[in-house]
């Protein structure tokens, strides 16, 4: 409620020509919604047939499976060529039940959704053993095997012809029919729109988009890569099913071909057409497809399929963004989200217990790849509370050191303590123990906004649930009121707080630094490993962040500081530990460390005979 | 100036990150020229360029007189151009004489000659030769390292171009491949532009130097000279005087 | 048994040939090709108007075939790469291809009609008679030209500096470019070959069995599941894929039913995805 009133006095509020354009294209959206709801009601004056009405819902059947598509391929990152099939399993689930075992139609279809849902699951929790185009091929043969079951299911599914006298479900005793079909559908697509934007701007969401940007530093926030994108997928699949029940007790009939390769082609049209990871993108992409099929099925219905496709290539070239991503990119439509308002802000970091001993500890570390020895038992110990730098020239094994300390590797022999207990196993249990990496070129989420990165790191402090997310019940605004104070007081402490809603992908090198720093704050570390801050920033920029590492360690932190820039790390660390060929030199107090003429042979080399 | 290679004025960018804001570069026949700078300040960007792997927004590079900005890189090697990049990068499945006819593609008509320049690379990296056949994905660092070089001397070049040869070699490595360097500069009057992080080290076999600071050139001139300035003594040279401190 | 398992075997030597087709296609641009059906399609009725309207010797047929898989190859690089670059999208790859093999899959209704046909053998006679049932000369000429095509093409990579220049472009374009290799055209160049090796292997299945216009996209699956199941990326995975997904796929239809075989088939390979998930012969993780 407050999010709309707030729009509403955004809307309110004299503005430029993208304030402007924006509310022209609300206007248009609700135009046309009311629109389509009394169409049916005008349409003797109208004069329109009822086959205008079965256009419009069989096309709104297409954008409920492409919004779909959409929320895997586009939002999650995950290509699937499944989603005919998880629409067939809908279709010929309600089919089946309605007219062999007789079930009552509406309670056939909620079972034919929750067969898609089911199927969607074990799909991809198949299919995930494989990553980016594997797993799509997977899929394929899934949807291979879906049609060919169809196909051959002899009176069970109707094998080619097809499954045919699908009763419609009841209303008051009366068939839908059309009028009900259009409603039903239009309430079903409206609704489906609005839960994707709901879901796309909560926790889950925001962990789907993550995953697609990088499923690695995910995981180093918290997010569990696999079973997030099994429920992406599961959640997809239900909206599938739920297209597919929908179309076979409209037409009372569903074949194989609606499971096969052959209707996926306008779904990926849809989704790059309209726009990729927009929610309105699938109604635009589907809406303009599906005009120009039907206008062609008029006019030139032998060579329909020709220019279908050469449509297509022509759009492809001249439309490469996508509608809605064409529309953003131009002058009018570059309109950034309002400032959000000024939430109560939160501590940065809590007090933290004083503990004692090692915050981290590694003993004995070797590393092998192949035959090359990268850690040659290494012994590295953190004290609570300090900062600790590691320095070391390239290839000295520091970073394999990083991975190994957060169980991005597995060490050959030795042992990782965090905190006085045995390290972590998996990536992102790391963080849930309280430590995290900043690595080492960043990571950050490029087609998240600032606010969003800094959002997704508080991914294991937020309480949402789906549901709620979904519905927007209170439970969840108070969370994510909490959750953007929490994040924009981690953005002011980095100085980003004024660019909160820019896109990350703008940002400058040092600035995407920062952001990462202040993400990485989200988990309520205890340590911080940093990889190579300073790398790639200016010199004001660095001496912004040695204040900044201060500030974290007097709040209570334990950082690890891995670098390059030797002045750097000698002017805000502890301790020093020098790496050299997999081995550790030496390890002290920076004045120490700088004295020792074996560092000074290893890393600086030929220096002095450089400065004369 | 119409011989070696010439930047002026150039502008690259990554999305709306600006990399390079302007760079002015000379390179002169016959010398080995550093250019140094933090991670991140553009340097691997303005090789990139130089090569033809990435548009430049706007400026022009010439090589000998001729503006050769927009190129496609293969045409540039053609030109007499090679880069030896970040990470040395040679071509894992292939065996290291494959590796070393690949980099003599421009010249595969003329075999006596590719014969000729191979015998040569092996004379100047005898190991090489040793592991003639092996995948180059089995080499070590330095060894792969070697490989890099003597692929980019396949096609000969008049003027090549170094990223960070040192990155993950060890001291004594780094020293011999800047000896390498240096050698094959007087051997053969090869052109060298050397991008180095361990500009400590690359100073010394360097006749003129470059300091880039976040895209823009800070500063330029003779090697000697450059050293010697105030503020590159404490940004790149800046642990060594804290370390005579310390000792004295 | 023994004519199931020839026939299996002839299925897999055409998979294999067009696993063979798209990894050649993938190796270069990454791309896998929904398209390269199509290019055997127009290999088959290619052939059959050349031979049975024409009445060309069959030397010229294949002459012409390869000449028109120049053309098609090129074509079909322009329609998919530069819809790529433009777009910049990393799954614009899929309607691209996809929206080709529509076009093409239609335009060929044009020249060609929608009727099966089936042109005459290349070779005549039978060569041999297995558990009763005669074998034609054709269908020995299609397992040896199989295998002769991948050991060529092997050869081709391995020994020549061309083949070199292939796996480099496989390897990575900035680092090939910077050999002095023009990696658009070692592109444009994988296209042609690609597209002559499938469209050849149109040229020897017609006979065996119906060509139609229709044809494309089921030989496209089939070449997928072959090059997926057999490892992408590598020539022995294609034949490896391509015979065992013929050999199981002819298996299933005689012993269980011939509706069934496919999805059989499909299942069966999709178990040893479940062990590999990189195909049998994994060669480099793909991404």
């Amino acid at each position: 409620m407050a999010e709309m009133r707030r729009r509403l006095d955004e809307l309110r509020r004299p503005s430029g020509p993208q304030q402007r354009a924006q509310r022209a294209l609300y206007a248009a959206a609700g135009v046309g919604l009311v629109g389509l709801l009394v169409l049916p009601l005008l349409q003797d004056q109208l004069q329109v047939n009822d086959f205008l009405f079965f256009f419009i819902t069989a096309s709104m059947i297409t954008i409920l499976v492409t919004t779909a598509l959409n929320l895997c391929m586009g939002y999650t990152g995950l290509l699937s060529i499944v989603h005919t099939g998880l629409f067939g399993v809908g279709a010929y689930a309600t089919g089946i039940l309605a007219t062999q075992a007789h079930v009552n139609t509406w309670l056939s279809m909620l079972l034919g959704v929750v067969a898609a849902t089911s199927a969607g699951v074990v799909i991809a929790a198949v299919s995930l053993r494989a990553r980016a185009l594997y797993f799509g091929m997977i899929t394929l043969t899934f949807d291979l095997i879906i049609a060919g079951v169809a196909t051959n299911g002899g009176r069970l599914t109707g094998a080619d012809t097809g499954l045919f006298g699908v009763p419609q479900p009841q209303l008051a005793g009366n068939d839908l029919g059309t009028r009900g079909f259009y409603y039903l559908t239009l309430a079903l697509t409206v609704l489906t729109l609005l839960a994707v934007r709901n879901l796309m701007r909560s926790r889950t969401g925001r962990s789907f988009m993550a995953i697609r940007e990088s499923a690695d530093t995910a995981a180093a926030l918290g997010i569990p890569a696999y079973s997030t994108q099994i429920l992406a997928f599961a959640v997809s699949a239900t909206i599938a099913g739920a297209a597919g029940a929908v179309y076979v007790t409209l037409n009372g009939f569903v074949t194989p071909q609606s499971a096969d390769l052959s209707g996926a082609l306008i779904l990926f049209i849809g989704v790059l057409l309209g726009g990729t990871a927009t929610v309105i993108g699938p109604v635009l992409g589907i809406g303009v497809i599906a005009t120009i099929q039907h206008y062609m099925e008029v006019t030139a219905p032998n060579y329909q399929q020709l220019i279908f496709g050469a449509v297509l290539l022509a759009a492809m070239m001249l439309v490469p963004a996508g509608i809605v991503g064409t529309w953003k990119r131009s002058r009018l439509g570059s309109l950034e989200e309002p400032e959000p308002p000024s939430s109560p802000i939160g501590n940065l970091v809590e007090a933290l217990p004083a503990e004692r001993g090692p915050a981290l500890r590694l003993t004995g570390i070797v590393k092998r790849f192949g035959g090359v020895l990268a850690l040659d038992r290494v012994d590295l110990e953190v004290v609570t509370g300090s900062i600790h730098g590691l320095i070391g020239p390239n290839g000295s094994g520091k970073s394999t050191l990083v991975s190994v300390a957060t169980a991005f590797l597995r060490p050959d022999e030795g042992s990782v303590e965090l905190f006085g207990e045995p390290g972590p196993r998996r990536p992102h249990l790391t963080a849930r123990r309280g430590m995290v990496r900043v690595f080492q070129s960043p990571h950050i989420f490029e087609r998240l906004t600032v606010l969003e990165n800094a959002m997704v790191g508080l991914h294991l402090e937020s309480r949402q649930r789906l549901p709620a997310s979904v519905l927007r019940m209170p439970s969840f605004e108070r969370d994510e009121r909490r959750l953007r104070g929490l994040a924009l007081s981690r953005l002011e402490e980095v100085g980003l707080r004024q660019i909160a809603m820019r896109p990350a992908s703008v940002l400058s090198h040092g600035q995407k630094r920062l952001l990462e720093v202040a993400r990485s704050l989200g988990a309520r570390p205890r340590l911080v490993i940093l990889d190579e801050p300073a790398t790639g920033l200016a010199a004001h920029e660095v001496l912004a962040l040695a204040a900044l590492l201060r500030r974290l360690k007097r709040l209570g932190l334990t950082l690890l500081v891995i670098e390059h820039n030797v002045p750097f790390v000698m002017s805000v660390a502890d301790r020093v530990t020098v790496l050299n060929e997999g081995r550790v030199l030496i390890e002290g107090e920076p004045a120490l460390v700088q004295a020792s003429s074996e560092v000074r042979e290893a890393y600086f080399g030929t220096l002095e005979a450089a400065g004369e | 100036m119409t011989d070696g290679l010439a930047v002026q004025d150039l502008w690259v960018s990554y999305g709306s990150a600006q990399v390079c804001q302007g760079v002015d570069l000379a390179v002169p026949e016959g010398l080995v020229v550093l250019l140094m700078g933090a991670n991140g300040a553009g340097k691997t960007t303005i090789l990139r360029t130089i090569m033809g792997l990435k548009r430049p927004a706007s400026g022009t590079v010439s090589l000998r007189g001729r503006d050769i900005t927009g190129w496609p890189a293969h045409r540039v090697v053609r030109a007499g151009v090679a880069l030896v990049p970040e990470g040395r990068q040679v071509f894992p499945e292939h065996s290291v004489e494959e590796n070393l006819r690949l980099g003599g593609y421009s010249h595969r008509r003329d075999r006596a000659g590719t014969r000729r320049r191979m015998r040569e690379v092996f004379e100047l990296f005898p190991v090489l030769e040793a592991r003639r056949r092996q995948h180059a994905a089995t080499l070590s660092g330095g060894e792969a390292q070697m490989l890099a070089l003597g692929r980019a001397l396949m096609s000969r070049p008049a003027l090549l171009l170094l990223d960070e040869p040192s990155l993950g070699l060890s001291p004594l490595l780094v020293q011999q491949v800047f000896e390498y360097i240096r050698e094959m500069n007087r051997r053969q009057h090869l052109t060298v532009l050397l991008v180095e992080q361990a500009a400590a080290a690359a100073i010394g076999i360097a006749d003129h130097a470059y300091v880039l600071d976040v895209g823009r050139i800070a500063l330029g001139g003779r090697a000697s000279e450059v050293a010697r300035d105030p503020k590159v003594q404490e940004v790149y040279f800046g642990a060594s005087e804290k370390t005579a401190e310390v000792r004295s | 048994m023994g004519s199931i398992v020839w026939s299996g075997l002839v299925d897999g030597a055409v998979f294999a040939l067009l696993a063979l087709g798209f990894n050649i296609i993938f190796s270069t641009t990454r791309i896998l090709n929904f398209a390269q059906g199509e290019f055997l399609a127009l290999g088959a009725l290619l052939s059959y108007s050349l031979t049975v309207d024409h009445h060309l010797p069959v030397p010229a047929v294949l002459a012409c075939v390869v000449l028109a898989m120049v053309a098609m190859g090129l074509v079909v690089e322009r329609l998919v790469v530069l819809p790529i670059r433009l777009s910049g999208s990393s799954y614009a790859w899929i309607i691209a291809t996809i929206a080709v093999a529509v076009t093409a899959e239609n335009a060929m209704v044009v020249p060609f009609g929608r009727d099966p046909v089936r042109p005459p053998g290349l070779v005549a006679g039978n060569a041999f008679t297995l558990s009763g049932a005669p074998e034609s000369w054709q269908t020995v000429l299609i397992i040896v030209a199989a295998l002769v095509i991948v050991g060529l093409y092997e050869a081709f990579l391995a020994f020549t500096i061309y083949g070199r220049a292939f796996r480099a472009t496989a390897h990575s374009l900035d680092i090939t470019e910077l050999m002095g290799i023009d990696t658009g055209l070692v592109i444009k160049a994988s296209f042609v070959v690609s597209a002559i090796i499938t469209g050849i292997a149109g040229v020897l299945v017609a006979p065996v069995t119906f060509a139609d216009t229709s044809m494309g996209l089921r030989y496209t699956i089939s070449g997928f599941v072959a090059v997926i199941v057999g490892g992408m990326g590598s020539s022995l995975g294609a034949l490896v894929g391509g015979f065992l997904l013929g050999l199981v796929t002819a298996v299933a239809a005689v012993k269980i039913s011939p509706g069934w075989a496919n999805v059989i088939a499909y299942a069966a390979l999709g178990l040893v995805l479940l062990l590999r998930p990189n195909g049998i012969v994994s060669r480099a993780a793909v991404h």
